[in-house]
């Protein structure tokens, strides 16, 4: 058993307090009310001055009420059964199976390895084995049979995830602080450098006696990857765009351009293939436009290397063709006279790149309950219509425009312009990212903000120039105080309309917001009552899981389908560059890191470690806490104690 | 009196329930004299008792006119009651009369003074009382009037526990009050020096009273229930002693049985009649005794 506070243990010395007071108190005996004491001889004294204790049992249960208190305070706990319990210490081996490790006998090198350390190690200290990728899982409990852990081993297999040492020294910490008894550590892996954490002193674990790192690593090859995405526009063509990347180092002395074939595959068909240089350490981008797309709405298109290397998983890759399902938006207007002109710079804005499809409508058209996006031009946008509000509040999203130039529009001087200087970098719509050179702004309605308005972009006359409305429980308002006529301001002739307009649509479109690329490893945050398929086809969440929205790792490479109630999502879960660049660091570097917990251990050991193990969280809990026992036992103490005291009633409660 | 007809009496603890004075005395006495099935005009009555030859000084209205002419003798008739008795009830309040549960030894002695002027007035006898701790507190001189007994019952009714007690000093001081011949009954617990008291009630007899006596005790006085050692501490003195159980089991009731045997032993010598009654006991025995001392002094 061990005791989390032990200093709380001074308490026992108030054990000696209920015994003094049952020991020297002063007892007086009951007082009754009698007739006359005429008949009545005092009793004398006791013969012996030697005091007596009296009520034993209640001094029993007092002193250990309060010994129970004192441990309670103590918090004790006890190791959970294994064989640590009988070790001088445990050693801990970690075992690196992120994606790289794949690549030619890694991975065996890494599992003799494992069975020469065990072999290594001394006879007296207990093993735990873990595997590391992007997080440190447990294979074994801490154990001193070698066997299990080879067994464990054998079970391990790498991943496609992408490791940062970074995180496994602040895991391994973890760990560590948990264990209380001397621990060491032993990293078995292939030692990229591009798994250096940005900050390179976190490459640390304060709590660790000893750290050795094993590279499996005795050659650098280099290693060609790539990366692609389709896209179309017109729903016939599509334009593949591929990076390919060599790993290396770029300074090599014997360096030299390798000709790698990049072929484009459909239905298990070469469309498409050219030969590109890379030389190692470098990247290049090559393109394929009018790649003619499949009939097949949910076509996958396969960009890989002719000739595969000694790390295949990365030479090929499965991609969907963003852009066959656009984003539909009406346009509509309400008022008296027509606003073409500004109807023709929205929709060119919004279809320039094919994510969105304007369909205009007939003034004063009102806007059918399965339309999700809308640009309604009003006569005065001070005033929102009532239709429109409605729309708002079933769910919509609208962007009000101004159709009617300001009254004095005609007379305002071309040199007077505004320009905008007051960008809301916080809102979502990302105004920063845009530049707002040159956009002049001649003639602006006076506009006066509502409590319920946020200004987005402000001009320097004073008026708010495009600003959202809080709609609670509904969809988006926003609200643009231009005419987009071209005369009041050059909004819609900057390049900058055509980026605002896509960043509102996007915007607009959040609530379905699902990636369309992640990194293996990473978590994908899945809608209510949507269904996830694995590149195979499998469905991921239970029936129970889809009541709530859930976030899912994605293991392995490939493309995964979200499955919504009226829509479907591709995402592509793509390795790592970090993980396809091989290049690992030297020896004299791999000792510079194990000599840090050296120089550590001799300065001091447990400086700070507290602060840096908070917040991981390992799943390894051995410690076995007695407040359960203890605390329902001094509650019962107390409640005998107190039967017992109030049925001697002449017992005061201070044990006079 | 027998046995039956006493079991019929209500206890104590029930009578203390009944709420008045009155209703108490009327059920005690009433009770009584029903399982008697006798008249309670012993001797006080204008009954013919006997004749006797006259003797000089003789009243000649007893003489018996008609006996003189057939006998030519001089007789004289007697009665059994000719005049109404003075009645006086010395009732002690002193502060360990308040002793006991449920019923204290002042409740118990209250319903039996009460018990007895019902009855003294039952009998047309004159009625007085008199209250007292360490000295007298109310005192009604006797009285034939028809409100005596409201007014002894109501007196009876607003008495509370005084102080200490001294009854050889309150006789001595009633002694110049109380001068004509009569009943005189004493009800207390006699926390007193039993020859003090005997010379006391000598004084009233030799002055011609009938002086009868009723201890009154309360049963845990008899048998103190205290399990462990406790303080006692006297209701009169305020003093407190630290006894035994031991002691209380044992040295104790004796020292008490032997006052009590000396009391009554005094109270004969003096000529009273003694009677000891507990707080667990029905007033049945005591209202019996009592008219059998009435009925004694009556001959």
């Amino acid at each position: 058993m061990s005791l989390l506070f032990p200093l709380y243990l001074l308490g026992l010395l108030g054990l000696a307090l209920p015994w003094l007071l049952h020991r020297f108190s002063h007892h007086e005996p009951p007082e009754q009310a009698f007739p006359t004491t005429r008949f009545l001889d005092p009793t004398k004294p006791p013969a012996t001055s030697k005091r007596k204790l009296r009520h034993w049992p209640l001094l029993l249960l007092r002193i250990l009420f309060l010994a129970l208190l004192c441990l309670l305070f103590a918090q004790p706990w006890l190791k959970a059964d294994n064989d640590a319990a009988n070790a001088d210490a445990v050693q801990l081996i970690i075992v690196d199976n992120s994606f790289s490790m794949r690549a030619g006998d890694r991975w065996q090198n890494a599992r003799n390895e494992v069975e020469r350390t065990l072999q290594s190690l001394p006879d007296n200290d207990a093993v735990q084995l873990f595997s590391f990728a992007s997080q440190l899982r447990a294979a074994t409990d801490i154990v001193n049979n070698d066997d299990e852990v080879n067994n464990a081993v054998s079970l391990i297999e790498p991943g496609y995830e992408t490791a940062d040492y970074g995180e496994l020294m602040r895991y391994l910490n973890k760990v560590a602080s948990d264990i209380d008894m001397p621990v060491s550590a032993t990293f078995i892996t292939d030692a990229q450098r591009t798994n250096l954490p940005a900050q390179m002193n976190t490459l640390l674990a304060n709590r660790l006696k000893q750290f050795t790192v094993v590279s499996v690593d005795s050659t650098t090859p280099v290693n060609y990857s790539l990366r692609a995405e389709a896209r179309t526009s017109d729903a016939v063509n599509a334009r593949v765009s591929v990076r390919v990347a060599a790993s290396g180092n770029s300074d090599a002395a014997d360096a030299e351009a390798v000709s790698k074939t990049v072929q484009v595959i459909v239905r298990d068909r070469v469309v498409a293939s050219e030969a590109v240089e890379l030389m190692a350490g470098e990247s290049k981008t090559i393109q394929f436009d009018e790649i003619a797309l499949p009939i097949e709405s949910e076509a996958l298109f396969t960009v890989q290397f002719a000739q595969k290397d000694f790390l295949s998983d990365d030479d090929q890759i499965n991609i969907p063709v963003h852009g066959l399902s656009s984003i539909n938006v009406s346009m509509t207007q309400f008022g008296d006279s027509p606003v073409t002109q500004a109807q023709v710079f929205v929709k060119t804005a919004l279809e320039t790149n094919g994510d969105a499809r304007v369909e205009i409508l007939d003034i004063n058209t009102a806007l059918a309950p399965t339309v999700r996006h809308a640009v309604v031009f009003v006569d005065d946008i001070s005033s929102v219509p009532e239709k429109v509000e409605r729309f708002v509040l079933d769910g919509g999203n609208v962007l009000l425009l101004s159709g009617r130039a300001p009254e004095n529009a005609s007379t305002a001087p071309l040199s007077d312009s505004s320009s905008i200087i007051r960008i809301d970098q916080a809102h979502p719509l990302g105004l920063g990212d845009i530049d707002w050179f040159n956009t002049g702004f001649y003639s602006t309605a006076s506009y006066s903000l509502t409590g319920d308005d946020r200004e987005l972009l402000g001009l320097d006359s004073g008026q708010a120039l495009l600003l959202e409305r809080d709609v609670i429980l509904g969809g988006r308002l926003l609200i643009l105080n231009d005419a987009l006529d071209g005369f009041v301001s050059d909004l819609p002739l900057q390049p900058a309309f055509v980026l605002l307009m896509q960043q509102v649509i996007e915007y607009f479109d959040a609530s379905n917001a699902i990636p369309s690329e992640l990194e293996v490893g990473k978590s994908l945050r899945v809608p209510i009552n949507s269904q996830v398929l694995t590149p195979s086809g499998d469905p991921m969440l239970a029936l129970s899981e889809l009541s709530s929205a859930s976030d899912i790792r994605l293991t392995e490479p490939g493309v995964y389908t979200v499955l919504g109630a009226n829509s479907s999502n591709s995402v592509t879960a793509v390795l790592g560059f970090a993980e396809s660049d091989l290049f690992g660091l030297s020896r004299d570097e791999l000792d510079a890191w194990e000599a840090r917990h050296e120089l550590r251990q001799e300065s001091q050991l447990n400086e700070d470690a507290d602060q840096q193990v908070a917040a991981v969280s390992v799943e390894q809990d051995d410690k076995q806490t007695l407040w359960r026992w203890l605390l329902p036992a001094a509650c019962l103490f107390l409640l005998i104690e107190s039967l017992l005291a109030n049925r001697m009633l002449w017992v005061r409660r201070d044990g006079l | 009196m027998n046995a039956v007809a006493a079991s019929r009496f209500l206890k104590p603890e029930l009578l203390a329930r009944l709420g008045t004075l009155e209703l108490v005395a009327r059920t005690v006495v009433d009770g009584v004299l029903n399982g008697l099935h006798r008249s309670p005009d012993f001797g006080f009555s204008q009954e013919f008792a006997e004749y006797r030859a006259y003797n000089e000084g003789d009243d000649l209205r007893f003489v018996d006119w008609n006996v003189y002419a057939r006998a030519d003798r001089m007789y004289v008739k007697r009665f059994r009651g000719e005049t109404n008795t003075s009645v006086t009830l010395l009732l002690d309040i002193s502060a360990s009369m308040g002793f006991g549960e449920p019923v204290s030894k002042l409740d118990q002695a209250r319903f039996l003074v009460a018990s007895l002027a019902y009855l003294t007035r039952r009998q047309h006898d004159a009625l007085g009382v008199a209250l007292f701790d360490d000295e007298v507190r109310h005192f009604a001189q006797p009285s034939a009037r028809p409100d005596s007994l409201t007014k002894v019952l109501g007196l009876l009714e607003n008495s509370h526990v005084g102080t200490g007690t001294d009854v050889v000093d309150v006789l001595a001081s009633l002694r110049a009050t109380i001068t004509k011949r009569g009943l005189l009954v004493l009800v207390s617990d006699l926390y007193t020096d039993p020859d003090k008291l005997l010379s006391a009630l000598q004084s009233f007899v030799h002055a011609g009273q009938d002086v009868a006596v009723f201890h009154i005790l309360a049963d845990q006085e008899l048998q103190p229930d205290v399990k462990k050692i406790s303080a006692l501490k006297s209701l009169e003195s305020g003093n407190s002693v630290i006894v035994d159980p031991e002691f209380l089991r044992g040295e104790y009731q004796a020292r008490l049985q032997s006052h009590c045997e000396q009391l009554e032993n005094n109270c004969v010598k003096a000529g009273a009649d003694y009677m000891r009654l507990t707080t667990g006991e029905s007033l049945d025995n005591a209202i019996v005794s009592y008219l059998q001392f009435r009925e004694r002094q009556a001959r």
